[in-house]
């Protein structure tokens, strides 16, 4: 474990430096026991894979309050948790312009389009962390045959609701933004919405599935009926 | 009486409802956000007599145009611009900056380009009153709530009884202002050394703090993108890219992307990212980043973290307000 000084307002808490569930299951805890802790000053914890940040503001505590306040939460031991949350459905549908990247993705790994829906599928995700926009949901879990390498240049707008994936990670994108994951497919589940409690259910722990729909099931989808439990 | 609100007529490039943000939903990928220049904002809010929650309108480099359906005392603040009140008979007043001005019913407040820095601030009395998510009226501009950004006939609440209440003409002093004036229109951003500048190389952090970089257009409320290019280190940063984990983001850091042009991240960053992080603006001079003006140069210089906290410490007495 190693903390850095990241800025004047944040440690950046680094377990590992690649992805794995011990290393995971090690943030989960510490990201637990560092909440649970209510340090004086802190405003923000925010987990990754396999490291946290620590925001917090002075007056309140400076970077060297912050480190030993960290250190000694950790210090005094904290239970590394895989969480485990429930299995969620997650409607997707792999057809035509929902699904701008799946033959170049099927053609870059000899599969059929098919095949790498049936994978994508048939696979039990898992949320490591929700990150970079609102509601992002990280996930882990997806075959090896599919880890595909980020588009070369990015696409300036992604629509809401694309089903992605890049490198070994799988995501959906909850809102419009730049881009640049294969887009496999696209939901019509909301899967984050400000004005709803809670905002969204795919957080940290969560597994999930995806059911293929048609185009017309798209068009018919109640947004109001997502989130299936398995 | 009828309800009291401000219409907006013309949003100019970006205009969006701001307060102090929203710390405390990062690990649901929300940013603090907040006004990109926090120190314009408080003024703004100081001057009207205003709690220090009210949340204030953040115009964006071209201005814009309001109007009044109601009397409201109102103020401008941050990146400053020709401002005027206008009435039906064509009369027209000059408003002035940091001052507590009184908008009659009918009126339409025109606010120009800026003339420096890229961010004004219109402040009402008792403040823009739009609801509250995530216990902040912060509008994140690409998520869209709690309010999207304010298009041409958006009408924004306003409190009945605090709009017709303010010190008429109330205004900071000479030195309150240039104090943040200063402070806020930068040309140099004071930095601690980040946790992964040692990607750059030894050239690479020389080059770093060495190099006047160009402001580019590709900049908004999530970050500010830099023209130059750190040649030096294109291929150690590009190397580090490919084996960097996603890992958390905050305010202020600076990333070097694969290309070797810096990106500086704003209030409304993403709260994930994979790029090295060569170094970090501190918290004193993040109002600085929210006024960088494309085209215009900025430079890095290095500071320790104890040199960082004493400019926190230092600034709001600077400022003489908190």
């Amino acid at each position: 474990m190693e903390i850095a000084w990241s800025s004047d307002r944040s440690l950046l808490v680094t377990f590992a430096d690649a992805d794995s569930d011990g290393a995971h299951a090690r943030v989960v805890g510490a990201d637990a026991a560092i909440r649970g802790a209510s340090l004086p000053g802190v405003m923000d914890v925010v987990p990754a894979y396999a490291s946290i940040m620590v925001l917090f503001q002075s007056p309140g505590v400076d970077h060297i309050g912050a480190e030993s306040a960290v250190r000694a939460v950790i210090a005094a031991g904290f239970a590394p948790a895989m969480q485990s949350g429930p299995t969620l459905i997650l409607p997707c549908c792999y057809e035509g312009a929902f699904a701008p990247d799946l033959s170049e993705v099927a053609a870059l790994h000899s599969l059929s389009p098919d095949e790498v829906i049936g994978l994508h599928a048939g696979t039990t995700l898992t949320v490591r962390f929700v990150g970079f926009s609102p509601g992002f949901p990280y996930m882990a879990g997806l075959p090896e045959c599919l880890h595909t390498p980020r588009l070369s240049s990015p696409r300036t707008r992604v629509p809401a609701g694309s089903v992605a994936i890049a490198g070994a990670q799988a995501g959906v994108y909850p809102q419009s933004t730049p881009g640049g994951w294969r887009i496999l497919g696209r939901t019509p589940a909301k899967i984050f919405d400000p004005a709803r409690t809670p905002h969204t259910t795919l957080v940290m722990g969560t597994h999930v599935r995806f059911r293929p729909i048609s185009a017309r099931e798209f068009d018919a989808f109640n947004p109001g009926e997502w989130g299936l439990r398995a | 009486m009828p309800d009291a609100c401000l219409r907006v007529a013309d949003p100019g490039l970006l205009a969006t409802v701001q307060d102090e943000g929203r710390p405390g939903v990062g690990s649901l990928g929300i940013a603090i956000g907040g006004a990109a220049d926090l120190t314009s904002h408080r003024a703004v809010n100081r001057v009207l007599g205003n709690p220090s929650d009210a949340a204030t309108i953040e115009l964006t480099l071209t201005g814009g145009t309001f109007a009044f359906p109601c009397d409201v005392w109102f103020a401008l603040g941050g990146a400053p611009a020709d401002a005027w009140l206008e009435r039906a008979d064509t009369a027209r007043a000059e408003v002035a900056w940091w001052t507590v001005t009184l908008a009659r019913a009918g009126e339409v407040l025109r606010i120009g380009h800026t003339r420096a820095g890229v961010r004004t601030y219109l402040g009402v009395a008792g403040g823009v009153r739009t609801p509250v998510m995530m216990g902040s009226r912060s509008t994140h501009v690409s998520a869209e709530f709690p309010i999207p950004a304010l298009r041409a006939g958006t009408s924004l609440p306003l409190d009945a009884k605090a709009v017709c209440t303010a010190h008429a003409g109330a205004c900071l002093s000479e030195s309150q202002r240039s104090s943040i004036e200063q402070a806020v229109f930068r040309s140099t951003l004071r930095v601690t050394v980040g946790p992964h500048a040692e990607t750059l190389g030894q050239d690479g952090v020389e080059q770093l703090f060495r190099t006047e970089f160009r402001i580019s257009s590709e900049c908004n409320r999530a970050g500010v993108r830099l023209h130059s290019t750190l040649h030096g280190a294109e291929g150690q940063s590009h190397a580090a890219h490919g084996r960097m984990l996603t890992q958390p983001m905050a305010p202020g850091f600076v990333q070097v992307p694969a290309r070797g042009r810096p990106i500086i991240l704003g209030r409304e960053h993403p709260t994930t990212g994979g790029y090295p992080v060569v170094a970090s603006v501190i918290a004193a001079d993040m109002d600085g980043v929210g006024q960088l003006r494309p085209g215009r140069t900025v430079r890095f210089e290095k500071v320790t973290m104890e040199e960082a906290q004493r400019a926190w410490r230092e600034r709001p007495l600077a400022l003489g307000i908190v």
